[in-house]
């Protein structure tokens, strides 16, 4: 009897004591014990002199990429692929080399990024000498081109924002891919693309050249008795760092401005900033938003209507090492800023997991690293200048809004 | 003893997360909502009976009436409507705001009672909204203070029963508490980080009571008992920022009983808060006023032979504030209630329901109804 009345109490005091809602309406400061948080906002120039830009740091080596264009504002572009060896006249199944009749030819690539404005866009192929590496330059390229007839092209759909590209060749067709016996089937290829408008397009070229990379494959007939092994394929894809690459006509770090921060292009460029926040707001303060904020010196052009907008990285340093200053290991900390292509807008970067980290107790240096996002596979259309602290005007700056302690707690 | 012993930490460990009390506007001024460290059956007769309540923490005489060993939690929920002049907004909350255990001194006339009671309560939340201008655009922002915590009266107090007539008690206080504060800004923009600030501030003070119990007729009790509390350390973050004066005090009961079913009490009580009043102006805070309590109440039972079974009580209670919200306006409190109580296991355990509402106001806007329900749990073991 007495049992369920005391479990009765003990519920209704354990449920009343999960039930808590505290809040009245209020109008501070006449009713609150204590001010409310203070917030301030302060815009703090990077230290004078002390940015500045650095080049080569990607090698062409490292690019994973093939950057095609043709009349875009950001330049010319131009690409070369050079197929390994290859053999049409004999395949080997179950370990033994069986004769090998090749019908069908292909030549494909992966697309990353186009204009999806620009219709009508085609890819053309061109024959240049399997000896062609990465010694070229866009002249060389731009010459190699010019002396080869376009042998045949890929018509890119409309509707294709990324995806698989090819051209098969097959009867008659299969001339146009032959190779003289001393090249053993090595092929060169300069691409270009062509559009109703100026455009430009991105392939990849994946960094263990398996999947993504351009691809040459011949499919035929092996003569071999199990008629389920007579159909066969034999692919490679450009293996060698040497034999693909890209090149632009235009370089803008060749005649670099010391007075401007420059990123990305062929050189890789890289600029440094440095600031010092005011002590009173990295002791005492809490940033509520950071934003560093960078003025284009010139028109931000690179692939009009592209999927996948250019930024600028921003990166922490562990110490501050001038150009070989080595990144912070923090993961998440490598920042970015939309570059709007075609304007010449103020780039904002969110910094405030950055600040934070120079606000703790022997946090890193104040330093940012500025890169060109596409840097690490391979660069972009665009090369970005910006403003530094010997111009002008537009020097970099980093917006800061804080909050300070107001020490509520007044009886 | 060690049984009873156990049993207090069992009640005390039960009550170690919630704070004390309840929380209301009128606990953000000062040193937040004064307490009345009642038991549920004297909150159930409006507090009227607290100055004789054995089980209530007000008068340290009042113990020397206990006759056996009891141990008491109580807890109470508190459904609370606040109105100013910035809106409205309905509130709950959980509290344990009496928790007691007392006993006679074997073979002697002495009885002996350690006690946890609200002293007052700071739990409260406001919210406020506003628009601030950020980078060249309005940003709209959302504040909420929250405050949580309080002061609490730890009592060991003794009694004296020095005859069937007469008894007087004598009760050393700690008053302790803390009140963390958390000071949170949202922004409508959500590239803002929410600005977050908090404090924790601490207290310490001392305190000494006695009161007396005397029946000066067959029917009728008088009781009465000054307190006296020192000062209050405050530290912030292990800081001492400050000191402030606590209040003296005394009240006066009486109860008479026409029958032995039915006993009536009244009771005064003065607080001089007045004496912390230039500290708390002094640490930034709008100060402190003199505060009083009016209370009476009646209890009627069914068996005068267990009063604690089903007996019906009744009361009302009018008391000022001392902490105003905003100059000039001291607030008031009434409060009505009623209650009733049951025993079994031979009286060993029971309950005690108290239902109680107040009404708060500071004549100038600021307004508060609340529902409390109290419920004790009593171990006679």
């Amino acid at each position: 009897m007495m049992r369920p009345a005391w479990a009765l109490a003990a519920g209704v005091i354990a449920l009343g004591a999960c039930q808590e809602n505290l809040a009245s309406p209020g109008d501070c400061p006449t009713l609150c014990p204590g001010e409310q948080i203070i917030v301030r906002d302060t815009a703090i120039d990077a230290l004078p002199s002390s940015d500045s830009s650095f080049f080569g740091y990607q090698s062409r080596a490292g690019r994973t990429a093939l950057l095609i264009a043709n009349g875009l504002a950001a330049g010319e572009f131009r690409a070369f692929v050079v197929f390994p060896t290859i053999r049409s006249d004999s395949i080997t199944v179950d370990a033994v080399a069986r004769a090998f009749t090749v019908d069908t030819a292909q030549i494909a690539f992966t697309l990353q990024s186009r204009d999806s404005t620009a219709t009508n866009l085609r890819v053309y192929l061109r024959r240049i000498p399997i000896k062609s590496d990465t010694t070229l330059t866009y002249d060389s390229l731009t010459a190699l081109i010019a002396a080869a007839p376009v042998f045949d092209s890929i018509m890119v759909p409309d509707t294709l924002k990324a995806g698989l590209i090819k051209v098969l060749f097959t009867g008659d067709r299969l001339a146009l891919i032959q190779t003289p016996p001393e090249d053993s089937g090595r092929i060169g290829l300069a691409l270009t693309v062509q559009s109703v408008k100026p455009t430009g397009i991105r392939l990849e070229v994946d960094a263990s050249a398996s999947t993504g990379a351009p691809l040459f494959q011949l499919r035929g007939r092996a003569e071999i008795a199990d008629t389920t092994k007579r159909r066969q394929t034999v692919s490679v894809r450009p293996g060698a760092v040497d034999k693909y690459g890209y090149y632009g006509n235009l370089d803008l770090a060749a005649t670099a401005d010391p007075a401007l921060l420059y990123i990305g292009g062929p050189r890789s460029g890289r600029s440094i900033v440095r600031f010092s926040i005011p002590a009173f707001i990295r002791d005492s303060a809490q940033v509520l938003r950071a934003t560093l904020e960078l003025t284009p010196a010139r028109l931000l052009t690179g692939l009009p209507g592209a999927a996948i907008q250019d930024s600028v990285a921003v990166r922490g340093v562990q110490a501050d090492l001038g150009a070989k200053s080595p990144p912070l290991g923090v993961i998440g900390l490598q920042l970015a800023g939309l570059l709007a292509e075609g304007s010449q807008s103020l780039v904002r970067v969110d910094l405030i997991r950055l600040v934070a980290q120079w606000q703790a107790k022997g946090g890193p240096p104040q330093t940012v690293f500025l890169a060109d996002s596409d840097e690490p596979t391979g660069g972009s259309f665009m090369q970005p200048v910006f403003y530094s602290t010997r111009s002008a005007s537009g020097q970099p700056r980093l917006r800061i809004t804080y909050g300070l302690p107001t020490r509520p707690g007044r009886p | 003893m060690r049984r009873q012993l156990l049993c207090f930490a069992a009640l005390v460990s039960l009550a170690a997360g919630p704070a004390l009390a309840q929380s209301s506007q009128f606990g953000i001024r000062g040193l937040g909502l004064p307490i009345r460290p009642l038991s549920p059956r004297a909150v159930a007769t409006g507090g009227a009976f607290g100055m004789f309540d054995a089980e209530s923490s007000q008068n340290p005489a009042s113990i020397g009436s206990v006759v056996r060993f009891t141990a008491l939690l109580s807890s109470a929920q508190n459904f609370r409507r606040s109105t100013n002049p910035f809106g409205s907004s309905s509130g709950r909350d959980n509290r344990y705001p009496q928790i007691l255990v007392a006993g006679p001194i074997g073979g002697t006339r002495f009885a002996a009672s350690v006690s946890m009671s609200g002293y007052t309560d700071r739990n409260f939340s406001l919210g406020t909204t506003d628009t601030i201008q950020l980078r060249g655009a309005a940003v709209g922002v959302s504040d909420t203070l929250s405050s949580r915590g309080g002061l609490s009266d730890l009592r060991v107090a003794g009694a004296w029963h020095i005859s069937n007539a007469v008894q007087i008690g004598i009760g050393l206080h700690a008053i302790t508490g803390s009140n963390r504060i958390d000071n949170h800004r949202h922004f409508s923009d959500s590239t803002y980080a929410v600005a977050v600030e908090q404090s924790q501030l601490s207290y310490l003070g001392l305190g000494i009571s006695t009161g007396i119990s005397v029946r000066v007729a067959s029917r009728l009790t008088l009781a009465g008992m000054f307190r006296s509390d020192g000062h209050l350390s405050i530290d912030r973050d292990s800081t001492r920022i400050a000191r402030t004066d606590l209040p003296t005090s005394y009240g006066l009961g009486v109860r008479w009983q026409p029958s032995l079913k039915v006993a009536w009490a009244a009771s005064y009580q003065a607080k001089y808060w007045s004496a912390s009043n230039a500290d708390i102006a002094a640490q930034g805070g709008i100060g402190a006023v003199n505060a009083y309590e009016v209370a009476t109440g009646i209890e009627i039972l069914r068996d005068p032979k267990m009063p604690s079974q089903k007996p019906w009580r009744f009361g009302g209670h009018y008391s000022t504030l001392p902490f105003p919200v905003r100059l000039a306006n001291q607030p008031h409190e009434f409060g009505l209630a009623l209650g009733t109580g049951f025993r079994f296991v031979q009286g060993q355990g029971g309950f005690d329901l108290a239902l109680e509402r107040l009404w708060r106001s500071d004549g100038a806007g600021y307004t508060e109804k609340a529902t409390i329900l109290t419920i004790g749990i009593t171990l006679r073991p």
